[in-house]
């Protein structure tokens, strides 16, 4: 299987302290794989490095994503090759309109590929379809980006953003976290919607509950920077079942 | 939004768009400035001797005052002898009937600022009269408006045409000692535009003039005086350009409305005055005295201001609230990035029982430029129940720049309430994130965060001016950012 | 002008002498400031320029004298009482100790031999030159290093005497590192005389160093008061003041803070309440000149017949001053329609990185809350004058020492209209 996102040996440090300490994965293409962990971990910090954010300082490592070097690509050169992150705490922008900035990513991405621009109309449909899908209302098009919205509808908000993207890789960080059922439902509807041979996902997150709906390929367990553990679906599991401190002690008894 | 296929050298490259110089042969004054020079003026324009008095009176009480100092400015000084004060088109004495005898030139002039004439009278339904320099060159749509009862036109031609509506209200909203530019304004000034508005007539369209000092040395002093009279409305546009120079040049407009009983004046404006270049070089001085008086029971006056042009400028919009239950509002953008310098904001003097106003101001700094808010909001002891509500907005791009906020509240009545709030910050790096995540540059999504940090303002234009806004809001932050 | 008589026979060391002469020869030619001048604009003093004032001539006050005022009911430390431009030994309670060292002016200007240490602000002010060329009593207070002084400093300055006293104090302010201290300085006088009281007060606080000055005027109602606090703060120290202008005809407070230092920090608190007739000013300047320094200020302003409120605070951010949180508030009420509110909040900011902020309202007591008041049994009157008084008291929450919060929450009751409408109630 063609690999989508090979991370080697990766360290990472924010403001001379080391985060991620050797962080070792590689997602195939297709493939949904999720990372657990305790909070402190590292888990954001991972998502936040895939996606370019400049506060974290690379001291070593490599990350290939469909054969380029990521850590080579601004912001917004990894989004337009399709690198999607649904964020934790999705930023406030007044005054920016959510069609606004939604076709603006659009559009950017397909000029990026040299291909046509999304026309009013066909945008319009696309993004009526997309919203249904999510459960959010019309109204959500013509309100400023994120402002004034519960924290569902955020998080819902990023999930429409990303069918909007249609992205090869989407890093989900923590896209369950303080929502209800329902809303949790509809999430994960949209993801697995998503699920393609040619797509891969990294979900973030600290609970089972999510990988319920979004059934995962792999689950790593990340812990003081690196993954300890890996598994199918059943380490979820057994996670929720008998808590990270399971993993800490038997990490414990184990010589490295 | 910019795409990738836009080639970046070009971008950044792009220079004042407006820049370019007019080839016309003009009909000049020698610079300086006595009164000779304004009798000249007043002759040229075959006035009425009280208008010659009024501007002498005027001139003379100029040369007792000294430049204003107190603003957040820092301004070379002015030679006033070194200014021609008169420049008008060659071939303004027989001054063309209609658009067809206009000087092709001229129009050509305004295809290049994108307003072309015609399309523009004709699509968007819009009665434009172009200031060119000193005189008003075309008036559109004067029929259309005249069956309103309309009188829309030069400021010269009101003068020899409705010389009763001159003497009834010339500067009685704005007096000729009112300041120093507006006392200068009051005895030089050449031409500008007039408006009446009957009694109960809602103008079939919206009014718009666009202002452009073409000659060097030439100072502009247009002068415009707007009547709504009772239970009649009106939406005023104004934009400005000029020309690249490497001297300052100076514009020193006065601004007059008056709202009667009922009536309703909306003036907008998108000034675009040359702001000098990277180096702080050459720029209109902008000093410009807008006043509306609000004289009837629920008059409205509403200023709505995108300002991103001139080297300084210096203007407060301002609104005297007489009438009971009037109501005032300002709405501004101002930009500043290079050496530009701005100290604006507006006066809303509450003296009518119940008399409301708004005021939104946001102000943006770039490069070195220097961008102040300075507001006041008086109630005086018979504004019974008035209200005000102030928000004011800066935002920093970049370490170089300055936002100041200078608001004067001044309240004697206890039963009136006035609310006031500011911020100043920059644009959070996590926004910018978020949009670079979703496939923007840094550039578009300044852009786009900066545009939506006007948007209060932006959405009281009228929709053409609301574009027009925001994509002069884009080029004028070119080499801000990154 | 008057005040040639007044620059006579004046304590001092030659290093004082010298900045005296200086300073009255830059104040004859400065004079007093005008309304032209944009910081003078809402509050007229030319006029004390006409009156023939005098120094403290009147023999000290007894103590039984002293004992008529209004006291602070607190635990202080050390108790300094100046009467009618004298300082008061009989009255006063030094606790000299290794952890603070507390002199007043009269017996210590030999220490003063490089001068007052001064602050560029005291000198570029027409009140500081004032004071400066004339002041004749005060005192200074050291904070050696790591010294915590846990009961506070307290000064009191009463005005008893009839006559057209100029008061002219001079205090001095030194925290060593890491020290911390609390002064009150409250002055006080039922005289009806047109005296004047100009007080300067220099703080000078090393780094991480923490203060709390609370000042407290309640002079008679023909006084003028007039006090120019300036404070320049090092790395990590904290300045905590709290103004509450009571008394007085006219009261104008100038503050001025330097944060001139990593980690610097000041809070500004204070209510004034000019009611009869009255007159108060309060002129706040913060300087951000390093990074990561903090401003909050919080000032509640009630006016009432033929008075006059006048707030303006000034936050300036200097250039590479960057990580700066400044936010300002000014609240008032107007409780007359011959009553005047001037609030003029304002920012000048030179950097880029900075979050400030600031809001003023002036206006009448919500409706809401009076309806909900009187939705529970309380009369209208009674619900104004209680909301009127939870108004002005909220800019006591700054305090922590509940005997003092108390004490000036009283202070403020008495001060408001109808007060005794709610009390009884409570």
């Amino acid at each position: 299987m063609k690999a989508m996102l090979t991370i080697e040996d990766l360290h990472v440090s924010v403001d001379g302290q080391p985060i991620l300490k050797g962080l070792n994965l590689t997602v195939a293409a297709g493939e949904i794989h999720a990372i657990m962990g305790p909070n402190g971990s590292g888990k954001s910090t991972l998502a936040q490095v895939l996606a370019g954010k400049e506060d974290y300082e690379i001291t070593s490592g490599r990350v290939t994503y469909r054969d380029q070097n990521l850590l080579d690509m601004l912001p917004e050169e990894r989004a337009r090759a399709g690198l999607f992150l649904a964020f934790q705490y999705p930023v406030e922008i007044p005054g920016v309109n959510n069609a606004y900035l939604l076709k603006a990513a659009v559009n950017a991405k397909r000029a990026a590929r040299g291909e046509p621009l999304v026309d009013a109309f066909e945008f319009m449909q696309l993004v009526k379809e997309r919203m249904a899908q999510v459960e959010i209302s019309q109204e959500f098009l013509h309100r400023s980006v994120n402002e004034g919205f519960s924290g569902g509808e955020k998080k819902r908000n990023e999930i429409l953003q990303m069918l909007m993207l249609e992205p090869e890789l989407a890093v989900l960080d923590e896209t369950d976290s303080g929502l209800d059922v329902d809303a949790l439902r509809i999430v994960a509807g949209g993801v697995n919607s998503l699920r393609h041979p040619d797509r891969s996902m990294i979900v973030v997150t600290h609970y089972q509950r999510l990988l319920e709906l979004i059934v995962p390929d792999r689950v790593h367990v990340l812990a003081n920077g690196q993954i300890v553990k890996s598994g199918d679906k059943e380490l979820a599991r057994e996670l929720d079942e008998r808590g990270y401190d399971w993993v800490r002690t038997e990490l414990a008894a184990t010589p490295t | 939004m910019a795409t990738e296929s836009q080639d970046l050298a070009d971008i950044v490259q792009r220079k004042y768009a407006h820049g370019f110089v007019t080839d016309i042969e003009q009909d000049t004054v020698a610079p300086g400035l006595n009164e000779d020079v304004i009798r000249f003026i007043s002759a040229k324009k075959g006035e009425p001797e009280f208008l010659t008095q009024w501007r002498l009176k005027a001139y003379r009480h100029w040369l007792t005052m000294r430049a204003p100092d107190w603003a957040h400015l820092n301004i070379a000084p002015i030679d006033y002898q070194a200014i021609s004060y008169y420049a008008a088109p060659k071939n303004a004495d027989d001054a063309p009937k209609s658009l067809d005898e206009v000087d092709p030139k001229l129009l050509e002039t305004y295809e290049k600022l994108g307003i072309p004439l015609h399309e523009r009278a004709r699509l968007a339904g819009v009665a434009v009269d172009a200031v060119f320099d000193s005189v008003s060159v075309a008036t559109t749509f004067k029929t259309k408006l005249a069956e309103a009862g309309v009188i829309f036109c030069s400021f010269s031609e009101a003068v020899q045409n409705h010389p009763e509506l001159i003497k009834k209200y010339l500067g009685t909203v704005v007096p000729v000692r009112d300041n120093y530019f507006a006392a200068l304004n009051s005895a030089v000034f050449t031409d500008g535009s007039f408006v009446y508005i009957p009694k109960g007539v809602r103008c079939p369209m919206e009014l718009s003039t666009y202002f452009r000092i073409n000659a060097a040395n030439t100072g502009q002093f247009e002068r415009t005086l707007i009547i709504a009279d009772e239970g009649s409305h009106v939406s005023y546009l104004e934009g400005c350009t000029a020309p690249m120079r490497d001297e300052n040049q100076l514009h020193a407009a006065v601004v007059e409305l008056v709202a009667l009983d009922n009536a309703e004046i909306k003036y907008s404006t998108v000034q675009n005055w040359y702001p000098g270049d990277e180096e702080g070089r050459g720029g209109i001085y902008n000093f410009v005295t807008k006043r509306g008086d609000c004289r009837g029971v629920r008059s409205k006056i509403s200023w709505t201001q995108v300002e991103t042009g001139s080297a300084i400028t210096w203007k407060y919009p301002s609104c005297v609230l007489r009438g009971k239950d009037s109501v005032g509002e300002f709405y501004s953008v101002a930009l500043t990035n290079n050496y530009q310098q701005a100290d604006t904001g507006t006066k809303m003097i509450h003296i009518g029982e119940n008399s409301r106003s708004t005021i939104i101001s946001k102000g943006i700094s770039a490069g070195h430029g220097q961008n102040a808010y300075r507001g006041l909001v008086r109630i005086m002891p018979t504004a019974a129940g008035a209200r005000n509500y102030t928000q004011c907005d800066s935002l920093l791009l970049g370490d170089q720049c300055g936002a100041h906020t200078f608001p004067y509240i001044e309240s004697r009545r206890p039963d009136a309430r006035v609310e006031h709030e500011a911020t100043t910050s920059k644009i959070s790096e996590d926004q910018l994130f978020y949009c670079r995540q979703r496939g923007l540059t840094e550039e578009d999504a300044v852009n786009m965060i900066v545009n939506g940090f006007c948007k209060e303002v932006f959405k009281e234009l009228p929709m053409e001016f609301a574009v027009e806004a925001q994509n002069l809001m884009n080029v004028s932050l070119e080499g801000a950012v990154g | 002008m008057a005040f040639n008589g007044l620059y006579k026979d004046l304590p001092g060391s030659s290093a004082v002498d010298a900045q005296r002469k200086d300073a009255f020869e830059r104040f004859m030619r400065a004079g007093l400031p005008t309304r032209r001048d944009e910081d003078w604009r809402y509050t007229e003093i030319s006029a004390l320029g006409e009156i023939d004032f005098r120094h403290a001539v009147a023999p000290p006050a007894t103590a039984k004298q002293a004992a008529h005022h209004d006291p602070l009911p607190i635990r202080a430390g050390s108790k300094l009482t100046f009467v009618n431009g004298r300082y008061a030994p009989e009255s006063s309670t030094i606790n000299q100790s290794h952890r603070m060292l507390v002199h007043p002016l009269e017996t210590n200007w030999t220490k003063l031999s490089d001068g007052f240490p001064g602050h560029e602000r005291v000198f570029a002010h027409p009140l500081g030159l004032v004071n400066t060329a004339f002041t004749q009593l005060g005192a200074v207070i050291s904070i050696p290093k790591n010294s915590h002084v846990d009961t506070p400093i307290l000064l009191e300055f009463l005005q008893l005497s009839d006559d057209t006293l100029a008061v002219q104090p001079r205090l001095i302010i030194e925290l060593a590192a890491n020290s911390s201290a609390e002064v009150i300085v409250q002055h006080a006088g039922q005289s009806s005389a047109t005296n004047w009281t100009n007080m300067v007060t220099e703080i000078h606080q090393s780094a991480g160093s923490k203060l709390t000055f609370i000042h407290v005027q309640e002079q008679g109602l023909a006084a003028t008061h007039t006090c120019l606090t300036t404070a320049a703060l090092k790395r990590d120290a904290h300045f905590s003041g709290g103004y509450f202008d009571l008394g007085g005809k006219l009261a104008r407070n100038d503050i001025e803070i330097a944060l001139d230092e990593h980690g610097a920090s000041a809070e500004l608190f204070g209510a004034f309440l000019p009611i009869q007739s009255q007159h108060a000013d309060n002129h706040i300047k913060i300087d951000h000149r390093a990074p990561n320094t903090t401003s909050n200020e919080y000032f509640r302003g009630i006016a009432g017949p033929k008075s006059r409120g006048v707030f303006n605070g000034k936050v300036i951010v200097h250039k590479h001053a960057q990580k700066i949180s400044a936010q300002q508030r000014s609240d008032n009420l107007l409780l007359d329609k011959t009553a005047e509110i001037d609030t003029k909040p304002e920012l000048e900011i030179y950097a880029d990185d900075v979050k400030c902020s600031h809001g003023a309202t002036v206006g009448e007591l919500d409706e809401q809350h009076l309806f909900y008041l009187q939705s529970r049994g309380i009369n209208e009157l009674a619900a104004r004058a209680l909301l009127t008084f939870a108004f002005a008291n909220s800019s006591l929450d700054f305090i922590k020492d509940e005997a003092l919060r108390t004490a000036l929450s009283e202070k403020i009751a008495k001060r408001l209209p109808q007060h005794e409408k709610w009390e009884r109630l409570t």
